[in-house]
């Protein structure tokens, strides 16, 4: 059975889900660091700019001084300067301003607390000690130095400057918790979402493995009963062959091998329908004409059920098509059987109709499938239980418990519902209700008459097994065709480099060597493009890769008329 | 103090540019008449330089012409045809003297105010030889005649 590959056990991928998990909020926390230097880089720009800014203006300030003051230090014009510098005193940042003759003295000045004027001419570059800025300037007249000024002015202090960037921090600081918050939040759900995800994933295999296994307990009922009927049809066909060789009498020969090919057409069937039924196949919903498919189950229901117990099927025509899985309605019918016959062990009836429901105020168009048994029905308490997968009331070895459980699940799969109503000694009916389907069903092929060879056509039979080479190169012989025999895919190859005057390849697909059936219409393809080929096989698998190729495929067994329309329509492609 | 003036008036001035090619290459002030200054004067300009020039002090005999002077100070003089600046109309040359007791018609004149050298300023006599004084001199002038 499936097994179902943990997706996060190997440890490159842990540590690819623990990267994937760290990520988002480690990303999220460096962004917010980014945004909180980001945030000091500027503050410290501005900070920068902001004393560039005081520097310059300051100086400018101590040039106008300069400039304007020229004439009074040169002629010692103690009032016009004194006049100048107390039109700075209007301003309350400067804290200090003083004149100085050529020679270095101090001319004039003035001075308020923590302001101090130096007694001789400072002159130097700007400089800030602690919250005071103190520039000089030198006093000139055309390129005649006179003297200096001194200017000192505060600058506001560090926790003023704090506070005017405390706004724009607590933005800054907010905008990074925020981006925390957020990408925490979505690295959660994050989380979250890839639990969900392998969980689904998880829940979607197990499904599947379930679905399988529910197959394959029918299947598994199934096999008994067919290997029996198996028996009996050999055993038909046998010995009705022994009847044939004593007898010369053909009517009683005509009836002997009508006998023999009833036997050999239903284990034909038989075949076939266990094959498509244990096929492992994606849930695929097509529209199924109901009358059709339940009508094509009839051997396999006959067969799997036993003697004791018979079908009658009421199925109208005209029912509405719904769309289902075929496959999976088909084990639905057989499971509700199989648990009909259980309930019948003496035998009985089991009764399979089918009606359109029309439409109603709570439910669309529907229809209706029922099974019905005379059996010991079902204990009230008990009804709401059938349909629990693992719950049965067989013996251990007899059943699983799965059967009505995959019943309840194709149910609900298709849109639809199961109903059970049953009474106590009386028996059960198990309903189950599909939604009508508007599109209309795929419309099979009926049989039609064999068609005779039209021209005289020579086919190539490759084929290992002496009795079925025997058996069609009868029946080719019997349309009207010639043919010879190859043993081997090999054999075959070299009787076509011999020459290839041959219409048509008809070859089995598994043989012994090293040329299969496939290979060989590989090598035609490639070789002799104009001769078609055709592989026969009774093997599933294989069809399905054939089919694949574009190879036109026979399914073993096959009747005469199948083989004969199978052909035209070969030889008609290779000649259009 | 008005020997150190001398010097000092001259960044406020601005010669016209022959002024300052023709003569050689010297900033030249000139000491016409009674000389008050006397030593004082060449120890305060000695080695400075004005307008790119060393600044050299000629004292000028009553005969000498003063046309190739930056700045001409004229003191008193008892000599009856005493008139320093007459030959300078139209000339380059900054003149200045005491209003009281100095010679009248030049530019800057020396006026004593409150124990202080203070001046008083003849613009128009400044322009009409080419020579522009600073807004800034002028305005520390206790007296400015514009025309």
């Amino acid at each position: 059975m499936t097994d179902i590959p943990d997706r996060l056990s190997s440890p490159a991928n842990r540590a690819r889900a623990v990267v994937a998990n760290v990520a988002t909020p480690l990303t999220a926390v460096l962004i917010a660091l980014l945004l909180l230097a980001a945030g000091l880089a500027s503050a410290f720009q501005l900070e920068r700019v902001g004393q560039i800014e005081k520097v310059r203006q300051i100086t400018v300030q101590a040039r106008t001084l300069a400039s304007g003051i020229a004439a009074p230090i040169a002629f010692d014009d103690d009032v016009a300067l004194q006049e100048y510098l107390n039109a700075l005193r209007a301003d309350p940042q400067i804290i200090a301003a003083a004149a100085y003759h050529e020679d270095g003295s101090l001319a004039t000045g003035f001075a308020r607390p923590p302001g101090r004027i130096p007694n001789r001419a400072p002159l130097a570059n700007p400089q800030i000690t602690g919250n005071t800025l103190s520039v000089t300037a030198a006093v000139m007249q055309g390129d005649t130095r006179l003297g200096s000024v001194y200017l000192q002015s505060t600058i506001d202090s560090l926790s003023r400057r704090v506070t005017r960037y405390l706004g724009i921090a607590v933005i800054v600081v907010l905008a990074a918790l925020l981006i925390i918050v957020l990408a925490i939040s979505y690295s959660s759900l994050r989380k979250a979402h890839q639990e969900l995800q392998a969980e689904i994933a998880n829940r979607q295999q197990a499904q599947e493995a379930l679905r399988q296994s529910q197959k394959m307990e029918a299947m598994g009922q199934l096999t008994g009963g067919v290997a029996h009927d198996f028996n009996n049809l050999l055993m038909v066909a046998s010995g009705g062959l022994d009847l044939m060789e004593r007898t010369t009498d053909p009517a009683k020969l005509a009836k002997l091998k009508a006998a023999i090919r009833q036997a050999v057409d239903r284990g034909a069937k038989l075949t076939q329908q266990l094959l498509a039924f244990s096929r492992r196949t994606p849930l695929k919903p097509e529209v199924v004409d109901l009358r059709e498919r339940v009508r094509g189950m009839d051997a396999l229901l006959e067969r799997s059920l036993g003697e004791s117990i018979s079908i009658a099927m009421h199925l109208p025509a005209g029912l509405w098509p719904v769309e289902v899985d075929a496959s999976e309605l088909e084990v639905a019918i057989l499971n509700i059987a199989l648990n009909a016959r259980d309930a019948m062990p003496k035998g009985g009836v089991i009764v399979i109709e089918a009606t359109n429901l029309t439409a109603t105020a709570d439910a669309p168009d529907r229809v209706r499938l029922a099974i019905t048994d005379s059996g010991t029905g079902i204990a009230p308490d008990l009804v709401a239980k059938i349909f629990e997968p693992f719950y049965t009331t067989k013996a251990v070895g007899q059943g699983t418990g799965l059967g009505l459980s995959q019943v309840y699940g194709f149910a609900r799969a298709s849109g639809g519902e199961v109903l059970v109503d049953s009474q106590l000694g009386k028996g059960t009916t198990i309903s189950i209700l599909l939604p009508r389907s508007m599109l209309s069903p795929q419309q099979k092929d009926g049989g039609s008459p064999a068609v005779s060879a039209s021209g005289k056509h020579r086919i190539l039979l490759v084929e290992d097994d002496d009795s079925v080479a025997a058996t069609v190169s009868g029946m080719l012989e019997e349309l009207g065709y010639e043919s010879e025999r190859a043993d081997s895919g090999a054999a075959a190859l070299q009787r076509l480099e011999r020459g290839s005057d041959f219409s048509l390849v008809l070859s089995d697909m598994i043989m012994p060597g090293e040329v299969s059936g496939l290979d060989l219409a590989r090598r035609i393809g490639e070789q002799w493009p104009s001769l078609p080929t055709m592989l026969m096989t009774g093997y599933s698998a294989a069809a399905a890769s054939a089919a694949k190729e574009g190879v036109r495929l026979l399914s073993k067994p096959f009747s005469i008329e199948d083989l004969s329309i199978q052909i035209v329509a070969a030889l008609d492609k290779s000649r259009a | 103090m008005k020997a150190s003036f001398l010097l000092k008036f001259a960044p406020f001035v601005e010669w016209p540019p022959s002024a300052l090619a023709a003569s050689d290459k010297t900033f030249l002030i000139c000491v016409t008449g009674e000389d008050p200054f006397g030593r004082m004067l060449d120890d305060i300009l000695r080695g400075q330089r004005m307008a790119g020039r060393p600044v050299r002090v000629r004292r000028l005999a009553a005969t000498d012409a003063a046309a190739g002077c930056h700045i001409l100070f004229a003191g008193r003089s008892t000599a009856p045809d005493y008139a320093p600046f007459a030959p300078l109309t139209g000339q380059p040359v900054l003149t200045v003297s005491d209003r009281n007791g100095g010679p009248a018609g030049s530019m800057i004149q020396f006026v004593m105010q409150a124990g202080r050298v203070r001046f008083q300023i003849d613009d128009g006599a400044a322009r009409s030889c080419r020579l522009k004084i600073s807004s800034k001199l002028l305005a520390l002038a206790i007296a400015v005649d514009r025309k």
